[in-house]
């Protein structure tokens, strides 16, 4: 992988930017409505944990073997 | 561009191929017309993540020396295309829809791009997406480079993710089709949003090589178009085995609708749950109609419901599993706090915490989803249920209450009877089994499009495509355009 020049990244960023203000009436960026990063990053680890005790819960028996396995080439 | 009309932009692949063929008008100009289109149009939708008009005229002069030779490489042949921004291209950038890739180029094309590449189609622009294709569960439409997708049938909403430039051109006619890609939900979601009919093939039909992984086991490739028809023709032209892809099947895939079993021999089921007061009342007419029409069409009819597992647990913990381990370093670096979105990052972090006993706990119970649902295809070939339950959504309105770190939004809620599971989770699960789907357009809620899925058993794509053709033989809500 190589880096793109200045000029040329420069270019594609205002694209970006231009596209997302051409008129369209809507928000490029809505981060100003979000929670405090210190509460949502919270509120994903806790979803994380939720997972972990739905999977926890359920009967899994000994044999099952994981969805994907190694083979040798 | 005397010979290269407005009606030209809506025209079909093969519609296109025999124009071509047919010398109405040459490659170049074709190609000169779709740029400018894309270029002058795109920003509207936020859908154009790098115009490669340069490029895509040399490829063009190329398809007119051909043409004049008499040799026709594929149905794709001459065919403007673009692609989304998670797909490498040499020389230029493939940014992910993210800031910390912004400047990211890569020195091969994807084998997908290579393939189209090969068969003639031209690609004339990287397409925009959600960034890091939505994998850390955003919270905003917002969560891209190039701001929120907008939908062609009305800006105010969004183009569904995270394959969001993918469905904005192809439905404002600004590429005749385009190539997305779906670890949950980003390819159904966004053809359906805009009208589309898009394709999510088996798990490890089309190479991923060359693209943005976001999860091993999750991640697919596949086609955003305007009919039935021309998404068998793309699919046809990326699928097969890829030695540099370890999740290749090994398989390839001829686009034969007609061989597919005779309607009458073919099991379809549905369960009653998903269409019969569950509906909100604005999609229901459409989606009630659609099952009519289907049922019109002399399949044996059976009703099903999905077997009951955690689908959302199981499909966050793999795909945070495996992104957590793919994103570690921009995670680690503290360069994920770039992205757009904070919910993003804050779920991209939070996988940090998943262990190896999460992980496997969620592949061994993916391992009893895959074999359930093997086992419920004993009973039938095909699968019938709405796509999304809902329309597009407002382009500003948060797409969840709870941030729940997954690869696409929690789907709306879906006041389906309590205990009925019909088939509602069938995104999750169609993508924790590596099933094939089929969105089509199926009607309209006021000004926005519904969409109806057809899923069946892997490699089973040509059944889904013969039905899903004559359904597109018997409607035409395919044929619709929104006002460019």
């Amino acid at each position: 992988m190589k880096r793109f020049n200045r000029r040329q990244l420069t270019q594609t960023l205002l694209t970006g930017a231009a596209a997302a203000a051409a008129g369209s009436g809507v928000s490029a960026q809505t981060s100003s409505l979000q929670a405090p990063a210190d509460d949502l990053l919270a509120a994903a680890k806790r979803q994380v944990e939720n997972n972990r005790s739905t999977l926890d819960k359920f009967p899994l028996p000994m044999s099952t073997e994981p969805a994907s396995a190694f083979k040798a080439i | 561009m005397p010979n290269v009309d407005e009606s030209v932009f809506w025209l079909s692949i093969s519609e296109i191929n025999a124009k071509l063929g047919a010398k109405e008008f040459s490659c170049e100009e074709l190609t000169r017309a779709f740029c400018d289109r894309m270029e002058s149009l795109a920003p509207r939708y936020n859908a154009l993540a790098i115009s490669l008009r340069e490029d895509a005229i040399k490829k063009a002069k190329f398809v007119d020396w051909d043409l004049k030779r008499g040799r026709q490489r594929s149905k794709l042949h001459g065919v403007p295309y673009g692609a989304k921004d998670l797909l490498a291209y040499p020389g230029h950038p493939t940014t992910w829809g993210a800031k910390p890739y912004a400047g990211q180029v890569f020195d091969e094309p994807a084998t997908v791009i290579r393939k189209l590449d090969g068969a003639g189609a031209v690609l004339i622009g990287k397409l925009s997406m959600v960034e890091l294709a939505g994998g850390g569960g955003y919270m905003y439409p917002s969560a891209s480079l190039q701001g929120p997708g907008l939908n062609p049938w009305d800006r105010m909403k969004w183009s569904g993710g995270s394959s969001s430039g993918s469905g904005s051109a192809v439905a404002a006619g600004l590429a005749t089709f385009a190539l997305g890609s779906e670890t949950s939900g980003s390819i159904l979601t966004p053809a359906a949003f805009c009208g589309l009919t898009g394709l999510r093939p088996t798990y490890g039909l089309v190479s991923r090589a060359g693209a943005m992984a976001l999860s091993w086991t999750l991640d697919k490739i596949g086609p955003m178009c305007r009919s039935v028809e021309d998404c068998g023709l793309v699919l046809q032209t990326i699928a097969g085995k890829d030695g540099d892809d370890p999740g290749s099947a090994g398989k390839g895939f001829y686009y034969a609708p007609q061989f597919a079993r005779k309607f009458s021999d073919l099991r379809v089921g549905y369960a009653p749950a998903d269409w019969d007061g569950g509906l909100p009342d604005a999609t229901r007419p459409a989606l009630k109609a659609a099952l009519d029409l289907f049922k019109g069409m002399g399949f044996q009819w059976k009703e099903v419901e999905l077997p009951e597992f955690p689908y959302g647990s199981v499909l966050s913990m793999v795909l945070g599993g495996e992104a957590g381990s793919i994103f570690e370093e921009l995670i680690s670096s503290g360069k994920v706090d770039e992205l757009a979105d904070k919910n993003q990052i804050a779920g991209l972090k939070s996988y940090l915490d998943i262990n190896a006993r999460d992980y496997l706990r969620a592949m061994r119970v993916r391992s009893l989803i895959q074999a359930a649902i093997r086992k419920m295809f004993y009973d039938v070939d095909v699968l019938i249920a709405p796509t999304r339950v809902t329309v597009a959504s407002g382009a500003n309105d948060p797409l969840r209450r709870v941030p729940a770190p997954s690869g696409s939004p929690a789907p709306p809620a879906w006041n389906a009877a309590p205990g009925a599971r019909g088939l509602r989770e069938h995104i999750p699960a169609g993508n924790l089994a590596g099933l094939p789907a089929l969105t089509m357009p199926c009607g309209f809620a006021g000004e926005l499009p519904v969409g109806v899925s057809l899923i069946s058993r892997p490699f089973n794509e040509n059944t889904l495509l013969a039905i899903g053709r004559e359904y597109q033989n018997q409607t035409d809500w395919h044929k619709r355009r929104p006002k460019v």
